[in-house]
């Protein structure tokens, strides 16, 4: 196959979710949600609130207007509840791997990574735990195509680039204990030139109230091994990740994942990540603590160096809306 | 149901095409010789019959009873070679085996190949080089491995 059709036919798998079989409902109200919670200036989901006009519906003459007699009617806006802040999933992502939840439509969030190269082990305070050793950095921009889809673009400083997307596939609510989202994403090392690994699998969570949220996470990543599948046993790995994001304080989490290698490729140790997050405005800040260096879905796959190397890093997110 | 299982059905359709399309390619690893594959007939083909474009010596150059005492005594070419290497031993180097199915390590074939410290006179092809590549070794490795079938 030329390298042409081998891009092309790399990317469907990333595009087969942005162009979902229908458009998603807004979610219904999040299950143990306290109405009413207004949490550093950000709207809160509120149980209570009224429906949402209809997109577009302009003021009602009959409805009395603003005490300002003098200022016209302004236009209603569709109140989408994806915009507000789920306090039990506050953000995209848990460290590497995804939470289910959804990027409001036409709105876009950024996401910056960070991986100190050296150690902690062979490091200390003179080079601030592997800070001065240079880092693995990744930025990542995210788009909500449509009510429950999302795409993205995440590319780190050794020439990666991941193009992935997600679609909510069930939201949790009384009668749906879980939330599940459809997820597919390819990698390309050398700026998407070479060594193509594609992700599919699913984004299972399941909320408990506002303070935490569970993860699991069945993916099948392919082409993990470096050699050709003329060579080798494995050429893919499926793993099953799962995570926890707690809330300790009112914006304060600890978050903690791992990708366990169910089959296939499986070379290193499992890619385990932990660390604490403050919550401010439309900003997250996550210090944390792997055992490996991958931030992308492949690297996730093939773990860690073997031996008991631990990372320091950070991730910043923030959301334009 | 319909709008998931149309999901489902293209996350799969994504899934096969993306799993045919994204694998290293064999061609790069096999270098000078990029139709090499982990079978003995084309090792036969590219390896013992071709000089490649390395420059490296065909095995049969030597390894033929063609107008000349073959070399060592083994005779590879075609339609004979399998016989001569696969579960036999060297007559230079006792209890040395030039193909062990399934173990590549204890292959004489690849020590010589390789040029190990435990082999009875000199690295294949004979000479200064070149030699066979990394990415032509692990090729034949892999033959061995899966069992050193005559396919």
């Amino acid at each position: 196959m030329t390298r042409i059709r081998t891009r092309i036919a790399c990317v469907l798998i990333a595009l087969a979710f942005a162009i979902p079989a229908r458009a998603a409902d807004p979610p219904p109200s999040q299950a143990g949600q306290s109405p009413g919670v207004a949490d550093n200036g950000e709207r809160a989901k509120d149980a209570k609130k009224e429906p949402p006009a209809p997109a577009g519906t302009p003021a009602d003459a009959s409805t009395p207007g603003p005490p300002d007699a003098g200022a016209p009617a302004a236009a209603v806006q569709a109140d989408d509840p994806d915009l507000d802040v789920n306090l039990a999933q506050p953000d995209f992502m848990l460290s590497a791997l995804p939470t289910t939840l959804r990027v409001p439509r036409n709105r876009l969030t950024f996401r910056l990574t960070h991986r100190f190269n050296s150690p902690l082990e062979d490091s200390g305070i003179g080079d601030l735990w592997g800070m001065d050793s240079g880092a693995l950095i990744g930025f990542e921009f995210r788009y909500g195509v449509v009510p429950g889809g999302q795409v993205g673009f995440y590319r780190t400083s050794d020439s990666t680039i991941q193009l992935f997307s997600q679609y909510d596939v069930f939201t949790q609510s009384a009668r749906m204990p879980v939330g599940i989202a459809a997820f597919g994403s390819i990698e390309g090392t050398d700026n998407f030139t070479d060594t193509y690994s594609p992700t599919i699998g699913a984004v299972i969570s399941r909320e408990i109230g506002t303070r935490a949220a569970i993860y699991a996470h069945p993916f099948w990543v392919n082409n993990t091994n470096p050699e050709p599948s003329d060579l080798v046993d494995d050429n893919s790995t499926t793993i099953i990740g799962f995570g926890l994001r707690l809330r300790v304080l009112s914006a304060t989490y600890f978050v903690v994942e791992a990708a366990p290698r169910a089959s296939g490729y499986a070379p290193g140790t499992t890619h385990v990540s932990f660390g604490i997050e403050q919550r401010a405005g439309g900003h997250l800040f996550q210090l944390t603590f792997a055992n490996n260096q991958g931030t992308t879905l492949a690297n996730v796959a093939r773990g860690g160096p073997s031996g008991n190397n631990w990372y320091l890093g950070f991730n910043l997110a923030r959301k334009f809306f | 149901m319909r709008p998931i299982r149309l999901s489902l059905v293209a996350l799969g359709l994504a899934a096969t095409l993306a799993g045919a399309a994204c694998d290293e390619k064999l061609s790069d690893v096999a270098g000078p010789t990029p139709n090499l594959v982990p079978t003995f007939s084309s090792i036969q083909q590219e390896i013992f019959n071709t000089t490649d474009s390395s420059g490296r010596l065909a095995c049969i150059g030597c390894h033929t009873d063609n107008g000349r005492t073959p070399a060592g005594g083994l005779v590879l070419l075609d339609g004979r070679s399998y016989q001569a290497l696969v579960g036999q031993a060297s007559r230079f180097k006792a209890g040395a085996i030039f193909v062990v199915p399934g173990d590549p390590n204890a292959s004489y074939l690849i020590h010589k190949l390789e040029g190990a410290a435990d082999i009875a006179g000199s690295r294949m092809p004979r000479g200064t080089g070149p030699f066979l590549t990394s990415g032509q070794m692990q090729i034949i490795r892999r033959w061995i491995e899966l069992g050193a079938k005559n396919d």
